[in-house]
């Protein structure tokens, strides 16, 4: 009896040790559980105890379920300023969220704060007299409201176990100003109890309905939102049509009611099962270190796991013939990884990847913390712009999930460094775009060239039709260039040293320049002429002259952003000499002796400078350059012979 | 079965005969040699012209992106007169199959060319109509089916055009019977004698093709100087498969025995 009573022993502390660790650490571990264990109640049987667990381990860890990976370190822990303890139920068939629960609220600023403010954007589908809906036309990326209708009404606020405060709060548009009976001291804590109804729109901008029979819901910006106070004042900006959000980090405990055929995908992992209560399903979620909580549901929901590195990714698919499900996962897990390596670690246990139906088509491309939305045309071919949305939406895991800007106030300082990293890791893995087979930075580079005069350092609410060019394309072309001129190493350092510096504190476009500045050097004209300004790089090398006296060559900068260019000489001996144009005014001019003249001048040979949109004239020449244009001349008449044998020999 | 290998036999011996192919490829060769004249314009594109003769397709879309208002007319004319130059190899098609065809079958290439010249021209309109009726079906399809289902059956349908206008010469030649609404008529014949080994061999000469272009598409990014050579070889694969689809076509036909 001690022997068997001994036996369980080990195999308790094998099973505790491998939910733990790792394999052979696990079994290190049981061995010290049963030493120490052993010590405190003196088994006769220590030795035979020892040699069980080693015996017996490979059997038990075959068995065991798979050891839930440490998390990645991180650089700092996110504060905890605004959580959310939430239960709340779906109706799909009224088309809404019930939610009821305590926001916690804790002031982050050395400040006494008197009032608090707190966001409901469903009010912006309220009313075609909101400034959203004014502003947007009633449109968003192409789709149309259709007088969609939506609207958020809260049925309480108060402080818990206190008094009311919404008979004295004030709404404004999407914006509700909520007077403190008491101020709150620094570092001080609030506790709101809240209940609300929100009502979704048929989607078409972000959050709401739609899909087979209105059955898919993604829930997004449907529940009150504590704003933010930062750098001595709330956060009042209206919601404007253009702008994104901006939220302190916060714990959300929330439990989802639904009907039971509904499956419910969230922001966070789930800390339970779901569990069935008569007619309907609780789904319980725990997300930490996040600014947002949003989920989606649908009956027709079909996972598929796969995992990168410590983080599991979960696919919530919409199956369909020739669905992307394999293109889904395929994509997060190689982004995911290249993101960490870039960057710095992702730092949760869970990505998800929510499928959206066509007919939905509003509700993806969209990011939360830990949940991405993509959207695929389902078996149509989409040449390659569903890995490029997914690859996209990942990289926000990044840029604000973790940084928390302001994305109304500063969006190039999201989208423009998501939008660099997206189209980044296409070239990095080689993915092309198009039937025409073209890499990604090219759509960018096209779309920057349609308004390369536009800022990319004004607020959101401040563009009209150039907002995509100014905040997503001009920004990932300029940090493209930025990577090439400074060395991808170096790159990628600063990059990371920013993350780790401003992670879970909400920096802004100033805090990015010196953290990159730190790593790299004075980068005025990035930020002032490129970013801040109207200019653009370009660069010209005027004619050689070669004479009994030597040769001349002058390189000019005709642009207007005084970035550095390499310059590269070729000789008749064949000899080559790279030289550097300094970005200044001055034209570079120099001279070499006539015994081994001048035959070639290329500016930026290897197309550091991918900002510069015409090229054309980066190069001055003192030969014919019959080789590259015979081969030019065989590429189109290759591609002549392919079309007319394809056309004409139908017949 | 029988008849099935003999076929497959037969049309191969029939397109090992390259000496047959060299006409058309020849008028490929002129019409795509006379198509390379933006290369003239070219040179003052820079560096990029470099890009453009390396052949990627990041340095056209950089060419536009240069100066779109300068390039798009060039392109616009070139593309304008690709289809010109599709219509006219199309004539060049229509020449020199009835040569091949009379060749296979003891005649002389020449005056094969000549007899059969005009009523092939014939039958090509007549395909072009069918080709145009199968893309219609092939929308109507899309409307219900979606994209792919439309691009599917276009795919589909094109390549039992292009068969039935293949078999239709071969009987025209076989019969002696230039006729365009004729050689339909026999061609349809044909294939409906014997209907799988037909669509076997169709299927067949598909893949050859998929398979040429696998091969430039894993190669030719990485031929370096040698990509003229590469190119040539992938048209010349391109138009051999073709001829052996012809064979097919004429050993299938009755009395179009070796």
């Amino acid at each position: 009896m001690g022997l068997l009573a001994d036996t369980h022993r080990c195999v308790r502390a094998l099973r505790l040790c491998s939910a733990q660790f790792a394999r052979w650490r696990s079994l290190i571990c049981a061995i010290i559980v049963l030493s120490a264990d052993s010590y405190k109640t003196a088994m006769r049987h220590n030795y035979l105890l020892i040699l069980l667990s080693i015996l017996l381990a490979p059997l038990l860890l075959a068995a065991a379920p798979p050891p839930r990976s440490a998390p990645p370190p991180r650089a700092a822990t996110p504060p905890d300023v605004a959580s959310y303890t939430l239960r709340v139920t779906l109706d799909p068939a009224a088309k809404t969220v019930r939610g009821e629960g305590l926001i916690a609220y804790r002031n982050p600023s050395p400040d006494t704060l008197r009032e608090l403010w707190i966001r409901l954007y469903l009010k912006a589908f309220s009313t075609p007299d909101s400034l959203w809906l004014r502003e947007s036309g009633g449109a968003h990326r192409g789709f149309d409201s259709a007088d969609s209708r939506g609207d958020i009404t809260l049925s309480r606020l108060a402080l818990r176990g206190g008094p009311d405060l919404l008979a004295s709060s004030t709404l404004t548009d999407t914006l509700l100003r909520v007077p403190l009976p008491t101020p709150l001291a620094p570092g001080a804590l609030v506790e709101l109890e809240v209940a609300w109804e929100s009502l979704l729109p048929r989607v078409f901008a972000r959050t709401g309905y739609g899909g087979r029979d209105d059955s898919f819901f993604m829930v997004g910006q449907w529940y009150p939102k504590m704003a933010v106070y930062h750098a001595g004042r709330w956060d009042t900006e209206p919601w404007h049509a253009n702008s994104e959000f901006f939220h302190d980090f916060g714990r959300y405990e929330l439990e989802i009611t639904a009907p039971a055929e509904y499956i419910v995908a969230g922001v966070g992992v789930p800390s339970a099962g779901p569990r069935t209560v008569g007619a309907a399903r609780i789904w319980p979620f725990l997300a930490e270190g996040v600014t947002d909580f949003a989920f989606a549901a649908s009956p027709d929901f079909v996972t598929h796991t796969a995992q990168s590195g410590p983080t599991e990714i979960v696919l919530y698919d919409l199956p369909r013939e020739g669905g992307a499900a394999a293109r889904y996962l395929d994509v997060a897990v190689g982004a995911l990884a290249a993101y960490s390596a870039w960057f710095g670690a992702y730092p949760h246990p869970r990505l998800t990847l929510i499928d959206v139906p066509a007919s939905a088509g509003g509700a993806g491309g969209m990011e939360y913390p830990t949940l991405i939305t993509g959207g695929t045309l389902g078996a149509e071919p989409d040449a390659g712009f569903l890995e490029l949305v997914v690859a996209h939406e990942i990289a926000h895991q990044w840029w604000p999930m973790q940084t928390a800007t302001n994305e109304g106030r500063e969006p190039w300082l999201d989208e423009g460094l998501t939008e660099y990293s997206g189209i980044r890791y296409q070239l990095e893995s080689g993915r092309e775009l198009g039937f025409g087979a073209i890499s990604a930075p090219v759509y960018d580079l096209a779309s920057y060239a349609a308004g390369p005069g536009v800022r990319s350092d004004l607020p959101a609410w401040e563009y009209d039709s150039e907002y995509a060019i100014a905040v997503y394309s001009k920004p990932a072309v300029g940090l493209l260039t930025l990577e090439r001129v400074v060395g991808t190493e170096r790159f990628r350092a600063a990059m990371a040293a920013y993350l780790a510096k401003w992670r879970f504190r909400h920096p802004t476009a100033a805090d990015f320049r010196a953290a990159m500045e730190a790593e790299l050097g004075e980068l005025g004209w990035f930020f002032d002429d490129y970013i801040g300004g109207t200019g653009m790089i370009g660069y010209r090398a005027m004619p050689i002259v070669n004479g009994p006296d030597g040769s001349s060559v002058r390189v000019e900068r005709s642009g207007a952003i005084p970035v550095p260019a390499e310059v590269l000489v070729r000789f008749a001996s064949g000899r080559t000499q790279l030289l550097a144009h300094d970005g200044g005014a001055a034209p570079l001019e120099l001279s070499f002796p006539a015994a081994d003249p001048v035959r070639a001048v290329v500016v930026d040979p290897e197309h550091k400078l991918y900002a510069e949109l015409d090229r054309r004239d980066n190069g001055a020449y003192a030969e014919l350059r019959l080789l590259p244009q015979a081969g030019f001349a065989a590429r189109l008449a290759f591609w002549t012979q392919l079309i007319i044998q394809s056309l004409g020999l139908f017949g | 079965m029988r008849s099935f290998l003999q076929a497959l036999r037969d049309g191969l011996l029939r397109a090992a005969q390259l000496r047959l192919a060299l006409p058309l490829y020849l008028a490929a060769l002129l019409l795509g040699l006379l198509q390379a004249w933006p290369a003239a314009l070219a040179g003052g594109t820079g560096p990029l012209l470099d890009d453009l003769a390396a052949g990627t397709n990041d340095a056209l879309a950089m060419l536009f992106i240069a100066d779109a208002g300068a390039v798009t007319p060039v392109a616009l004319l070139w593309s304008l007169l690709t289809l010109g130059a599709a219509l006219a190899y199309a004539a060049a098609y229509n020449l020199f199959s009835g040569g091949i065809l009379s060749a296979w079958a003891g005649g002389a290439f020449w005056p094969g060319c000549r007899r059969y010249f005009w009523g092939f021209t014939g039958l090509g309109a007549l395909l072009l109509m069918l080709a145009v009726l199968a893309i219609s079906a092939a929308i109507l399809v899309g409307m219900v089916g979606g994209l792919t289902a439309a691009t599917l059956t276009a795919l589909g349908l094109l390549q039992l055009v292009g068969l039935w206008g293949e078999y239709a010469r071969a009987a025209a030649v076989a019969s002696g019977r230039p006729s365009p609404l004729a050689a339909l008529g026999a061609g349809a014949r044909s294939i409906m004698r014997q209907p799988l080994g037909v669509l076997a061999l169709a299927g067949l000469g598909l893949l050859l093709h998929a398979a040429i272009a696998a091969a430039y598409g894993a190669l030719g990014g990485r031929a370096g100087w040698a990509a003229p050579i590469l190119q040539q070889a992938a048209v010349l694969g391109w138009l051999w498969v073709k001829l052996l689809r012809l064979g097919w076509a004429a050993a299938y036909t009755r009395g179009g025995n070796l």
